[in-house]
Formats: structure tokens, sequence, C-alpha cells
């Protein structure tokens, strides 16, 4: 069957829903991509998956599979003939240049072997169809291939948004190509380290600055392994090891999702700070495997285009089964003769990556030039031919899409109504499919779907592969044949996610109090008689740091502004905000999805949008509710293991803090005044959350002494600092190393024991006396429960948390450095 | 035939304590045709916790090592005995001419032009840039033997640049150099491969030392005592021929080969990468005595 033919069974399928029905199922698309959107929180760019998969019939796919799987033995090959032999140009086969002219070719890696022998383990080839129907090649991806990750979160997207065309259409199924290259990972590490090692697999992410971090976030949550960073990794003894609570762990095999260059300072780039020093010699000493294997990045020069054939029959002694797009190397002057005589035909591209930038190589389409440019164009190639590739200009087919695709794609026509089958309409887009596959020892499977991209901001596609039979179910989260035991163990936690999950805890009660106190100052400041509030003063300065307060004094209004929105404030609430949203991206593999959800939209709901201070409530209120529901999220969903301890953690140690500074601010001066002594207690039992209790317990009498033993030292008041620290010192515990015996104490405990003591045998009363309107002994006693909380903060850190010191590169020797 | 002992000594004192580190030294000795090393020992102190040795692609001997106890200072000490010759070099009007070496290496069919034809190419610190050719191109006059135009390119670097130590940074790419006119033995090495290799004509950088000699009147060689740097370049029919541009000469008896590469960065002598250590002073100390 042609692909024209099923696309027309889908349209046909799509064109009998009615228009409101189809725009109910893309909410039910758009919900999941928007919940899992990759690249929003990122890079702000929105990423929209189209409702219209694009579909393959069997036959068809067929003939692209084998293409696509020999594609991916013969780079594995290519690789290996490269870092190995160089048959092909000792023979003289291929251009020098091809290989040292290449800044991707590795040569510290020469003559290194992989594990089991594979050079290039995941492969992503992109494919574009042409109007005579053919298929033709047009890049591939062979060192970090991208899209994975998307085009699974596509499929969840689309097959929940037609679920029974889904079906009906016997459309094959993405999770067995996973595991296969799960399996494949596994086998590497076993070949290493032949048996009774429980090593560790590993993907290695690169930092939560690149765009492609969520989606990494997303294949190691699929795959189940642990999503580790630079700072995770630590080499010792020609080992890799993971960093985590419980100490070092080694590690078997690295999927690395970070380039080349980057992934060892000692013997790659200097600045490359994204994989481990030393990581080289483990891998050359056969220590640890590592997926895809260094150095593949040399294969993705669209240089090799040319002599692909040449190769396919020298490596493989196989015709080439899926061809590239008609590509010249201007290297060879008979060639770029040929070119050159009708350049309006052809794309020019750079040959290889600049060796500065990991930017994907520029293409420029010469008869869409201007001619200085055309001019320019053509100096530059002449100055280094052998730098320049030329791709002939092709008439690629266009596919169905729902969303109109942007004034990038101009090839698109929209259907004339008379072809249109029903109200919904629909256009045509220029899409190219983005297939993987996988090497193993055993075979080589390439994923029957993919990732169809329509162009830069217009959008992707799933890829629906049909197939001939009824499709088994197959699901990675239930693997057949293997009993688990069940454990309550939290597996390793690397220190750097605790470390995450501490400083999050810390800003979520931060950002909590901030909240609050300025939810005092908005309603205060609502109230047309503000002026005569004489709490304020004392609220404002409770609430706003120094900054706010010394931009605008006589204003309270637009320092309250100031400290609630501005982003530049460093000491403000949406600093703190900001980083909850950071922090939750980078947790994205360790916490539940719905927690993630809450973290990636926190504290962005309700902007304000009016002026004055009672515009900022509504928003205010929703940051508390973000806050409120995370609060409860987190202890639904997390088990009580370390993840949870070391959030809890952060949480009450920040809140303790918070509050011991709130009552140090509101309450340490007795003014002479009666009134705006009442009003600050009151201020101060409505921002502390205790307003509720005290009026249960007292009554409407506000006094000094049981305002302060409600928020001090009260255990059974959640709010309490004294409730805080009981609940860390018992979380505390079960921290590694910390449960000791009845009769030793650890440090941390030691402190935690003191801090407690000090608050149970605090004299309220005497607390609550005042010289010179001034409360002495509170302040006192405030200042040294501040200094012990954040001790003990410090003691957390230092224990579990700290890494060591970045690495930093030293040049020993240059020449004439010497006096002699 | 004269017979050296070289004594290099680096020592790195930290201001505060290194947790680890990983070093990577190209200081074992190599042999060429023109020398011979008699003996040779490494001394590193503190000792390192791991140690491998291994042929890099350029043939050299690599030694890579960790230390991972904590230490205040780092000592890596070579000496070594080395028996040295000058090589005859070729007729400079009886080799062949540059284009068609060009030509030799673009496609190549032996062991022999693949390994030359790595260092025709554009390198990390050693990038194209069009004045830089240009500059070679005034030696490079059409059909010219190349021997001949690259010791004519040496001698034209020799006379239009000033030895200027700390004139440039570690690694100043070619076209800075010609630039600037000034720099070190290093920035002489690159400039001279930055020309070479924009006509994609081979040419290596090659570390090492250079024996000098007392002043006695004469002129005392620049380097001395140091570590040096010159460079080769291939001549079919021949192999390959040590120019340096820093002094004008041919690579002779003189010119002790340690290493050699693409540039600079394949082959610095000694690097490391540390963890922890604030700040560091470095002392290097070379000397190379004639023995006999």
């Amino acid at each position: 069957m042609k692909y024209v033919e099923t696309e027309n069974t889908f349209m046909k399928s799509i064109s009998a829903l009615s228009k409101v029905e189809f725009e109910h199922r893309c909410r039910r698309l758009h919900n999941v991509p928007d919940e899992n959107d990759l690249s929003s929180s990122m890079s702000g760019s929105h990423k929209s998956t189209d409702p219209i998969p694009l579909v393959i019939s069997s036959d068809e796919w067929k003939t692209l599979e084998a293409g696509v799987a020999q594609r991916a033995r013969l780079f594995n090959a290519l690789a290996k003939d490269i870092y190995g032999e160089q048959s092909l140009w000792k023979k003289g086969k291929l251009p020098a240049a091809l290989l040292f002219a290449n800044p991707d070719f590795l040569q510290v890696v020469w003559k290194v072997q992989p594990a089991g022998g594979i050079f290039v383990n995941l492969t992503a080839t992109d494919v574009v169809r042409l109007k005579d129907g053919s298929f033709v090649a047009v890049a591939d991806h062979l060192q970090v291939p991208e899209g994975l990750g998307r085009a699974l979160e596509n499929r969840i997207g689309v097959s929940r948004a037609f679920p029974e065309l889904f079906r009906s259409m016997r459309t094959e199924r993405l999770a067995i190509f996973f595991k296969k290259l799960m399996d494949g990972l596994n086998e590497m590490h076993n070949d290493i380290h032949k048996k009774g090692e429980s090593d560790k697999v590993v993907l290695l992410a690169s930092g939560p600055d690149n765009p492609r971090r969520a989606e990494d976030a997303v294949i190691a949550r699929y795959l189940g392994i642990p999503l580790v960073e630079n700072d995770d990794l630590a080499v010792r003894n020609l080992q890799v090891y993971m960093k985590t609570l419980m100490g070092l762990k080694k590690i078997g095999t690295i999927f690395r999702r970070v380039e080349d260059g980057m992934c060892d300072p000692l013997e790659l780039r200097v600045d490359s700070g994204e994989g481990a020093v030393g990581l080289i010699s483990t891998v050359r000493a056969g220590n640890v495997a590592i997926a895809n294997f260094l150095g593949t990045g040399v294969l993705e020069s669209p240089m090799f285009k040319p002599f692909l054939p040449e190769i396919c029959k020298e490596l493989l002694g196989e015709e080439l089964l899926l061809r590239d797009a008609e590509t010249v190397w201007l290297g060879n002057k008979e060639d770029a003769k040929r070119v050159f005589a009708e350049s309006d035909k052809w794309i020019f591209k750079k040959a290889f990556r600049d060796a500065e930038s990991s930017k994907a190589t520029e293409s420029k389409s010469y008869s869409l030039m201007t001619s200085t440019a055309q001019l320019a164009l053509m100096q530059t190639i002449e100055d280094a031919p052998e730098q320049w590739i030329a791709e002939r200009a092709m008439e690629v087919a266009t596919v169905y899409a729902y969303r109109d695709p942007s004034p990038l794609s101009r090839s698109e026509s929209r259907l004339s109504s008379s072809e249109k089958s029903s109200s919904l309409e629909f256009t045509q887009a220029v899409s190219l499919m983005r297939f993987f596959a996988v090497n193993t020892k055993t075979e080589t499977a390439v994923m029957p779907g993919g990732l169809g991209i329509m162009g830069k901001g217009v959008g992707e596609k799933d890829i629906w592969v049909l197939s001939e039979s009824p499709v088994a179910n197959f699901s990675l989260l239930a693997p057949a044949g293997q009993a688990i035991t069940p454990s309550r163990a939290s597996g390793n936690l690397p220190s750097r996610a605790a470390e995450n999950l501490f400083r999050l805890g810390r800003d979520l009660s931060a950002s909590n109090m901030m909240a609050r106190i300025a939810r005092g100052i908005a309603v205060r400041l609502s109230d047309e008689s503000w002026m005569d509030m004489p709490e304020l003063p004392w609220i404002l300065k409770a609430g706003l740091s120094d900054e706010s307060q010394s931009r605008l004094p006589q204003d309270p209004e637009n320092a309250l502004r100031y400290f609630v929105l501005r982003k530049e404030n460093k000491d403000g609430m949406q600093c703190v905000l900001t980083e909850i949203r950071d922090l939750g991206m980078q947790l994205r593999d360790r916490i539940s999805e719905d927690l993630w959800l809450y973290l990636n939209g926190f504290g962005i709901a309700e902007m304000p949008a009016g002026p004055g201070a009672a515009a900022l409530l509504p928003y205010l209120k929703a940051v508390l509710s973000d806050s409120a529901a995370v609060a409860g999220l987190a202890a639904d969903s997390m088990t009580r293991g370390h993840e949870w301890r070391f959030l809890e953690l952060g949480r009450e140690i920040e809140s303790a803090i918070r509050t011991l500074q709130l009552i140090k601010s509101l309450l340490s001066t007795a003014p002479a005044d009666e009134m705006t002594n009442l009003r600050l207690l009151q201020a101060v039992l409505e921002i502390g959350d205790g307003l509720m209790t005290y009026h249960r317990r007292y009554g409407g009498r506000l006094q000094v002494v049981p305002v302060i033993d409600l928020l001090l030292s009260d255990e059974s008041n959640p709010r309490s600092v004294a409730y805080q620290i009981a609940k860390l010192r018992k979380a505390s515990k079960h921290l590694p190393g910390n449960n000791q015996s009845e009769a030793t104490f650890s440090p941390l405990d030691r402190e935690l024991m003191r801090v407690l003591a000090e608050l149970r045998l605090a004299n309220i009363e005497q607390l609550a006396e005042t010289v010179n309107n001034n409360r002495e002994k509170l302040i006192k006693l405030l200042d040294v429960q501040i200094s012990s909380i954040e001790r003990i903060a410090e003691i957390v850190t230092r224990l579990y948390l700290s890494h060591a010191p970045r690495a930093g590169v030293i040049h020993a020797t240059t020449t004439n450095m010497s006096e002699v | 035939m004269p017979i050296y002992q070289i004594d290099h000594e680096t020592v790195y004192d930290y201001s505060l304590p290194v947790l680890y580190s990983n070093h990577l030294a190209h200081m074992l000795p190599r042999s060429v045709s023109r020398q011979t090393w008699l003996s040779h020992s490494i001394e590193v102190d503190p000792n390192p916790t791991i140690q491998q040795e291994r042929l890099d692609i350029y043939g050299n001997k690599v030694l890579a090592f960790s230390i991972e106890q904590e230490h205040k200072y780092f000592r890596f000490k070579t000496t070594g005995i080395v028996d040295v010759q000058a090589k005859e070099p070729p007729k400079p009007n009886e080799t062949m001419p540059w284009e068609q070496v060009a030509k030799l290496l673009e496609r190549p069919t032996s062991e022999e032009t693949l390994d030359a034809a790595m260092y025709a190419y554009a390198s990390p610190f050693a990038k194209f840039e069009e004045s830089v050719r240009n500059y070679a191109l005034e030696s490079f006059e059409p059909n010219r033997p190349i021997f001949d135009a690259a010791y004519e390119l040496m001698t034209r670097i020799y006379t239009d640049c000033k030895y200027t130590p700390g004139a440039t940074r570690i690694g100043a790419q070619p076209q800075e150099i010609l630039r600037g006119r000034k720099g070190v033995c290093q920035d002489f090495a690159h400039l001279m491969i930055g020309c070479m290799r924009s006509l994609h004509l081979p040419c290596r950088y090659v570390s090492g030392y250079l024996h000098t000699h007392p002043c006695e009147g004469q002129p005392k060689l620049v380097g001395a005592d140091a570590t040096h740097a010159w460079v080769s370049t291939y001549v079919p029919g021949h192999g390959w021929v040590e120019l340096d541009p820093t002094n004008n000469v041919l690579g002779g008896d003189e010119h002790i080969v340690l290493a050699w590469g693409r540039d600079f960065g394949d082959v610095s002598p000694l690097k490391g990468v540390i963890t922890g250590g604030g700040e560091h002073t470095l002392k290097v100390s070379v000397n190379v005595d004639l023995k006999e």
C-alpha cells in the first residue's frame, strides 16, 4: 500500500469526526504535551504536536526499516574502521580530509576498543519523502541522537487522542524498542564486568540549561535508570563512580547525552565540564562502557554522504539501500566545477561542524540568496573548498497537518474547499521523519515509529507504522518472567539530587513565609486608612528585604510590588519562585509527574493585572495554594526514603528560621502605646498562621506570653519553631550514618537536642519582659536559635551534600617558563 | 654524535591541599632515527595511585597518572641520556614541487602518506586564515620544490618576527602571531605550521629540548635550557625534515626530540586537572648538558 492510501484511510476516519469532537480530542492530546512540554520551561518556545500522525504502511515500512537498519550497521562499521585500521584510507578509497580536516575526529580514542565492539549503539536517521514517492536520507545523528524522548511523548499524546484508530489501524508499539536499547546497555557492562557485580547503568545528562535536558529526564525515567550529571561522577582508581548518600557506587555503563568533546577536560576540550576528569582513561582501561562510544561525532559530517555507497560496498559487502540526497564534496575540483555550472540547483553546507560551537551546520540555498550573498559565498567556498559540500535541492512531498504550519514552509497549499471532506480544515506541510535504530551484539533493531519534524517552531508529528498482523501488547513497565523481590530501600540517591531536594524544601518554606508576609502587607495597604496603621512599619521591615525598602522608603506599595514581582530583586520572591521551577526541572526524573507539574507552574498563575496593593492579593493567594498543593502532593506521593527526608529537612530548617525572624521583627520591641502592641500581636499571629488556634484557646484577648508560646515552643502547633525542630530531629535519625546507638549522639543530633531543649526550657514570662521597651531576653534567645539552626543546615550540607570543589586545568609546561 | 644528559624538573606548590589530580605527560623518551636514548628515568612525587603508559596516534609514549590522596605539592622529574645525530637534509632543489606533495596527500594510498596527511589540515591551535596563506604563498611560488620554499618560509618567519617572551598567550593562533610579529618558540612553530597547512602541506609540531653553548663570544641560541618547539615537514622520497624557525636552523644534533603532534595541544609536556589546591606556584628547571 502506498503512503497516500494509508494517509487517506486515516484522514477519512478523522474526517468522520465532528469539528467539536476533533477539537476536544486535540485538547486531550495537548494536555499531555503541555504538561510534559519538553521545551517551554527551558527556552520559552512552545512545542506543538500535530494531531495528525504520519502513517506508514507495512510494505513501505519494510523498505524503510531495512534501510535505516543498514545505515546503523554501516556507521558502526565505519566508526570501527576510522578508530582502528583506517583501511578505507590506506586503500585510497577516501580523501584524507574526511578524517583529518574533521574536527570531530577524536585522536585520543584511536585504537580504543568499545565494550562488545559496538561504537554506535543508538542512531537517528532523518528521512524525507520526495514527490516521486521515494525516500531519501538527509542526515544521521550518531553521537547523541535527539528526539527519542519527544517521539515517546508525542506517541502518548496522539494515541490518547485517537485510541480507537490507533488500535484499529494496528499501529506498532514503541516499548519493545526501548527494551532492546536497555538490553543493549545492560549487555555492554556485563561484557566488561563479567558477573557478580551489580553495576549500574546511568544516563549522563548535560547541565540543566541544555535544551535536551528535559528529554533526557523522560528517557531516564522510561528506561528506569538514574540520570546523573558531571557533579555526580567521581573517577577513582580507574573506575567511574556515582556519588550517593551511601558513598561511591560503581558505574558499569554510561548512556551519555553529552557531546564527544565535553566528556573529559583532561584529554578533550579544556572547558569540557559535562563529563568527568579521567573518564577516557577508564574507558581505555575497559572499566566502563560508554554509549554511544566516544568519537562517533565524526560520522555526522555530511562529507561522508557522497562516499557512502562505496563505503557500504567495502565494509558490509552490500548495496546501500537508503540513498542520500545527491551530495558533492567541493574539495574535489572536477565535481565542484559541475556544481558551480548550475549553482542555483544546489544547497551549500559546511562539511564539518565548527570546532568552537556545537551548532549544526548552516545550509545556504543558492537560489534564495541575493547576488551579493552569492558572490560572498562563492568566495568563502573558494578559500577552503574542502570545508564545503553541495546538496541538490529536492522536491519534498507534503503531508496533512492540522494546524497552519506557519509561513516557514512556503510549499504548503491549502486544500480547496471542494477537497474538504468535512468542516475541519487541514493543510499540507513538509515533514522530516526521524527514525531510530539500536545496535546490540545480536541484532540491529529499528523503532517502528519515530519523530516527525515539520521545521523549527512549526511542530512535530507522531509516526505510526502499521502492522500486517495484530499487534502484541508489550510494556517496559512489566518485564515478564522475572520476579521482583519487594524492597523498602530508596535506592542510591545521588548527592546532587539530595542537595536539590534540600534546596527545594528550603525554597518552598521561604516562598510560603514571603507570601504570607506580603499578604499581610497587601491586606493592610488595600485599606484606605493604611496611613493610620501603627503596625505597618514593623511588618514592612519583617517582610521586605533591605533593598526593596531602601529603594522606595516613602512608597510602601511600590516597595511591596518590587519585592513580590520584580525578577531583578535578588532578595525578592520571584528569585525563590524561579529557583523552585528550576529545581523542579532538575528533579524531574525523581518526582512524580503531578508534583513536577505543580513545581513547573509554581507561582506563575494569577499574575496581578492592575495597579494597587489589592491586585496582588489573588496572586499571593495562588502562591500560597501552590505551596500547599506541593506540600500535600509530596506528602502523599513520596515514599519516606531519603528523597522525602531531604525535602523535609530543608522545609523545616527554613521554616524554623523564618518563624524566628518573624517573631524577632514584630515582637522584639514593645511600643509604649497599647494599641500598637495589640496590633503587632495580631499581625504576628496572622502571618505566623496561629490566629485560629489562639482564638480557640484564649478567646479574643491578645497577650504577649501566650502568643510567644504558641509560635515558639508549643510542640502541638505545626507552625511553631519547636514543632519544626522536633520533626527535624525525627527525620535526621534516619539519615545515613546518623542512627548511632543510644549511648552516643552524632554532632547533628547533639545540635538538634540543644536547640530543642533551649526552646522547651525557655521561660516565656521572662522572655516577655521589657527593658526600655525592648525584650532583650527574647532577642537573645531568638539570635542564638537562628544561628544554631543555621549551623544545623551547615552540618547537613557538610555531611551529605557538599561536593568537592570543581576541578581546574593546569598546563604545567609552556616553553620558556623556566628561569634556570 | 653528541651525547647529552637532560634533567627536567617540574614542581607545583599549592596554597591549599589538592584532593586529587589527574595528569598527562608527553615526556617519555621517543626514539627516532637520528636519536637513541641510552637511559631514562622518571620520578613522580607523591606516588601516583594509578599510572598507565600508552602510545598515542602520533606514536608518542604518553604517561597518564592520578594522585588520589591529598597533596600540597607535586614534583615530576625526568632524567635521560640521549645520543643525537644530525640528519643529512635533502637538496632543496631536488625535492618535489609543493603542489604535487599536496596532491599526493589528498588521497593517501600508503601508511606513510596517510600518516603525513594527518598533519596537513587545520588543528585547534593552527586554524586556517586567509592572511596566513597569503604570507605563505610569498615563498610557495608555483612549482617551487617544497623544501626550498619551506626553508625560505622559515627564514622569513625568523626575520619578520621578534623573539619576545611574554608577548603572547599560550596557544595564540597563527594569524595573531602574524599580526603581532612577535612571540616565543611555540608561536614561531605555530605560525609556520599555519602557513604550510593553509596549503595542505604536512607540518608537525615538535616538542623537545635545545642544547645551547655557554656564551663565549658566540651568540647564545634562544630557548636556552628550556623546553623548545620547532616543526617538521614531510618531503616525499626523503622523509621528515626538521626546521627551527625560532633560530633559523634545521633541526640538528642539538635538537633533542620528545614528542610531536599537530600542534602544542597534542603534546603539552605536562598537563593536569586538579581538584582543590587554591593558588599554585610553578617552577620548571631544565638542564641539557653535553656529556661527550
